[in-house]
């Protein structure tokens, strides 16, 4: 989709158990829901989750299915807080962040990069606790409430404008 | 709110003229209409129906009967960096869906008032001209060179006296 195009991971679900045995023939079924740049990934973080918490390795369990997460209403912009788990130099850290975006799936990518940036956490060390969308008045970020405007507006200052690829040259008459 | 900046800069410049005062800020705020300058939509116009945040804004074009440069552009976030803020502006709430924003576009008359301004002109007449096929491409070198020959007839006279002026010029620079 033209939204998702920006967005490097997408929200999938997946959904499996153990493999049932004579022991425990009915095993309980998970379904977990993660951000991940594919399908394959996905399945890889459903298993890390099922081994660490529920004590089910890949090669004892079953996957049923996994399926794309969809945004409900990709038309409204929504402020997102998710609750995040990540590994510093020095140990895991928790924070709650909070974005404005369309796509839960942006917003979280969006997150991952900003992590990545300031401090430098990368894929494999963030894990997404819960996530979910806030009404206005019960956002705290101020990144976010100042865009909690009716008329919000502000005018493009010191725009720099990058020339098309095409139309890009090493020397030019005047300096930037 | 005045444009402080620039303002001040043409005072420095130009001490003799004076203040404009219809100089204003394009502000990037809902109901503002919109140039898509990159991308698969590029040189469509957008109305901009909210404020994602500092450096993306959600934005609507619906397909109108008429117009091409209306040409249906889906909803969707866009960087405005890829924008560029026209002066026309349309009252319209936040995040419009598509039926009232049609209805606010028709009655404001949003895109008579984009169509008008010489910004417009010049990208329909670019456009036009990109697209030409080869007989009327034919027809405007013909039409050029009339142009410029009926130019250069009426005013030889003073074509010749400035290319002699020019010429002395530089005979008196070296």
């Amino acid at each position: 989709t033209l939204d998702l195009a920006s967005a490097h991971l997408r929200h999938y679900e997946v959904v499996g158990r153990a493999t049932p045995t004579e022991a425990c023939p009915a095993p309980k079924i998970f379904r977990h829901h993660c951000f991940a740049p594919n399908h394959v990934v996905a399945k890889t973080k459903f298993w890390k989750f099922m081994r660490e918490y529920h004590k089910v390795k890949r090669a004892n369990g079953e996957v049923f299915g996994v399926r794309e997460l969809k945004e409900k209403r990709p038309g409204v912009i929504k402020n997102f807080a998710v609750q995040l788990r990540w590994y510093s130099r020095t140990g895991p850290v928790n924070t709650s962040k909070e974005i404005r975006d369309t796509h839960l799936a942006r917003g979280v990518s969006r997150i991952f990069n900003e992590l990545s940036g300031q401090h430098r956490a990368s894929f494999s060390n963030i894990q997404v606790i819960r996530t979910c969308t806030k009404a206005p008045k019960d956002c705290t970020r101020p990144n976010v409430t100042q865009f909690h405007n009716a008329k919000v507006r502000f005018p493009l200052i010191h725009r720099v404008r990058v020339p098309k690829k095409s139309l890009r040259a090493p020397f030019t008459a005047k300096a930037p | 709110s005045k444009a402080t900046v620039s303002v001040l800069y043409c005072s420095r410049k130009q001490p003799h003229l004076k203040m404009p005062e219809t100089n204003q800020w394009r502000f990037i705020e809902v109901g503002r209409l919109v140039l898509i300058t990159k991308g698969k939509y590029e040189n469509k116009v957008a109305t901009i129906l909210d404020v994602v945040d500092q450096n993306r804004v959600l934005i609507d074009s619906p397909a109108c009967k008429d117009s091409a440069v209306w040409a249906g552009v889906p909803r969707h976030v866009a960087s405005l960096k890829d924008l560029e803020p026209t002066p026309v502006k349309t009252e319209i709430t936040r995040g419009l869906r598509v039926g009232g924003l049609v209805k606010a576009l028709d009655t404001q008359n949003t895109i008579g008032k984009w169509t008008e301004l010489t910004w417009a002109k010049k990208i329909m007449h670019r456009e036009a001209r990109a697209n030409i096929n080869d007989f009327d491409r034919f027809r405007v070198d013909r039409a050029r060179r009339q142009r410029a020959f009926c130019l250069r007839k009426k005013f030889a006279a003073k074509l010749t006296k400035a290319g002699k002026d020019s010429k002395a010029k530089k005979a008196f620079k070296a």
